[in-house]
């Protein structure tokens, strides 16, 4: 951990404006047909520093927002201005991972697409591989790998480019809860120790309320329904188990009322 | 007896095959067929043994046809697929004479293209020849492997900044190789084809190919010979196609799960 502290990324202070955004996949379908596009004057802000979830059911926008988000889609109007977040990572559902090559070398192909020197990859890989904790399979094939592994490797990838701004896509929807709850954990550490902006998209309630400090519940297409701050984050740098506090809980009922569901009655 | 099985399993082919030779030879000298209807396989043996300089000599021509033919198959289908993906205008402008090119019978131009080139040049005209019939698989294929990657690795290039160049070498090629040399697989097949269609097209004197030897022969009722040049082009297939396979083992057997199940 220390070596990494030695070349840590530069922190972010200024916030991230999402400024009245339209946008539409198919853009060019939308402006012949009267529909609504998908998000219509939309307005946000992420906190330098910030750790914010994304929650809200399958097509209401929650991916196209962090696509917009990381300049991989251009809204049709209005603005984002990330500020001084001017490293981005991704992480993707799917670990995204190039089957031929190894570990090390995965992540540290972009790196080497931004042209940084040898040496420079070899630390930062090296330091992303101590973050999530895979030193020992650094020269495995992914195909060698666990589900869990392999999204620790695409984590460690978004990790070594050493971004302002750390974007994941439900990215351990598909691992096994205990998997996902040691993700979830090393996550927050990882996001503690580096001090980046992060916006984590995902369909789990529970899993919005533990890790984020703040939920943005998205309801139909590409409607914030509600912003809600979860409490008890203070209190939580002294350790003990965060599942079962009832910060924790009156959070995760706040999050389903606001996406009209009643956790007590069942859906 | 487990550790006897694979040996048993390599030998079975063989000895399907000398059972098969036994039987030939024994029924054509039962059957009193002539010579110059069916030739015994001894017969065979011994005429490729009679031309065998002549034979190899017309084997590495023909090779050489169809490894150039084959050569620019993949370079022209790769590059095209390549070109085709970048650029929807480009395919939509090139892909109908693609398809016309492929499903004209290549018998059926081979003449015009033999006078185009005229005699001095019979050579470049049978690649070529050969190239029309072997091309149409290895761009079908590539632009298939190029059109299959995951979008999402695409975007991870995208946020790398990655530049078109990078984008191909570190991207799309590896992940499009499997399908690129499956079509490998079957455009070296189709160049020996094309080879041997055009060696009988450009016809007398042009060639000294093997294809051309076998009508030669033909021509002169040796009919052993032919089978022996006809054994000489099969081998040349085999040879081709286990080369194949042994680059795609080389390329791929590391990490495509195609060769997941022989490796565990």
């Amino acid at each position: 951990m220390t070596a990494f502290e030695t070349n840590a990324p530069t922190q972010p202070v200024q916030p991230i404006i999402v400024d009245a955004v339209s946008f539409d996949h198919q853009a060019h379908a939308a402006a012949t047909a009267t529909a609504k596009p998908l998000f219509d004057r939309l307005n946000c802000r992420f906190e330098a520093g910030s750790f914010s979830a994304l929650v809200g059911p399958s097509g209401c926008g929650k991916s196209s927002l962090l696509r917009l988000l990381a300049g991989l889609a251009v809204p049709q109007n209005g603005a984002i201005n990330r500020g001084d977040h001017a490293a981005v990572g991704f992480v993707f559902q799917e670990p995204t991972l190039l089957a031929w090559r190894n570990v090390r070398a995965n992540i540290a192909l972009p790196l080497k697409l931004s042209g940084l020197a040898q040496d420079a990859i070899d630390r930062r890989v090296s330091d992303a591989l101590a973050l999530v904790g895979l030193h020992e399979r650094a020269d495995a094939l992914p195909r060698q790998l666990s589900g869990g592994q392999k999204m620790r490797v695409s984590l460690a990838r978004a990790l070594a480019a050493q971004p302002q701004l750390l974007l994941l896509d439900e990215p351990f929807a598909a691992l096994d809860e205990l998997t996902r709850f040691r993700l979830d954990d090393d996550l927050r550490a990882i996001w503690q120790a580096q001090g980046c902006t992060i916006v984590f998209v995902t369909h789990s309630v529970t899993e919005a309320a533990y890790l984020a400090e703040r939920v943005l519940v998205m309801t139909g297409a590409g409607h914030l329904a509600a912003d809600i701050a979860i409490a008890g984050q203070a209190a939580r740098q002294s350790g003990g188990n965060f599942r079962a506090a009832p910060d924790f809980h009156s959070a995760c009922d706040a999050i389903a009322n606001a996406l009209g569901h009643n956790m007590q009655g069942g859906a | 007896m487990n550790r006897l099985r694979p040996v048993l399993l390599a030998a079975l082919p063989v000895l399907v095959g000398l059972a098969l030779l036994a039987l030939w030879e024994i029924w054509v000298a039962r059957a009193d067929i002539p010579v110059f209807v069916l030739p015994p396989p001894s017969a065979i043996g011994a005429a490729l043994i009679d031309h065998f300089g002549q034979l190899t000599a017309s084997l590495l021509v023909t090779l050489e046809i169809t490894l150039l033919a084959f050569f620019w198959a993949i370079v022209s289908g790769i590059g095209l697929a390549v070109l085709f993906t970048r650029s929807r205008l480009i395919e939509r402008s090139f892909y109908p004479y693609v398809i016309t090119l492929q499903v004209t019978p290549v018998v059926a131009i081979a003449p015009i293209i033999l006078i185009w080139f005229g005699f001095d040049n019979v050579n470049s005209a049978m690649v070529l020849i050969a190239w029309i019939v072997a091309f149409f698989p290895m761009l079908s294929n590539s632009v298939q492997g190029l059109r299959s990657i995951d979008p999402q690795l695409h975007d991870l290039l995208t946020l790398a900044g990655a530049g078109s160049l990078q984008r191909l070498w570190h991207l799309e090629l590896p992940a499009a190789l499997p399908t690129i040399l499956t079509g490998a697989k079957i455009s070296g097949g189709l160049a020996l084809i094309g080879a041997v269609v055009a060696e009988f097209v450009a016809g007398s004197g042009a060639s000294t190919g093997l294809a051309w030897r076998i009508i030669e022969a033909g021509n002169r009722l040796e009919i052993a010979t032919m089978f022996a040049a006809l054994l000489l082009l099969s081998l040349l297939g085999i040879a081709l196609f286990y080369t194949l396979t042994f680059i795609e083992y080389l390329c791929l057997h590391r990490w495509h799960d195609s060769f997941q199940e022989a490796n565990r």
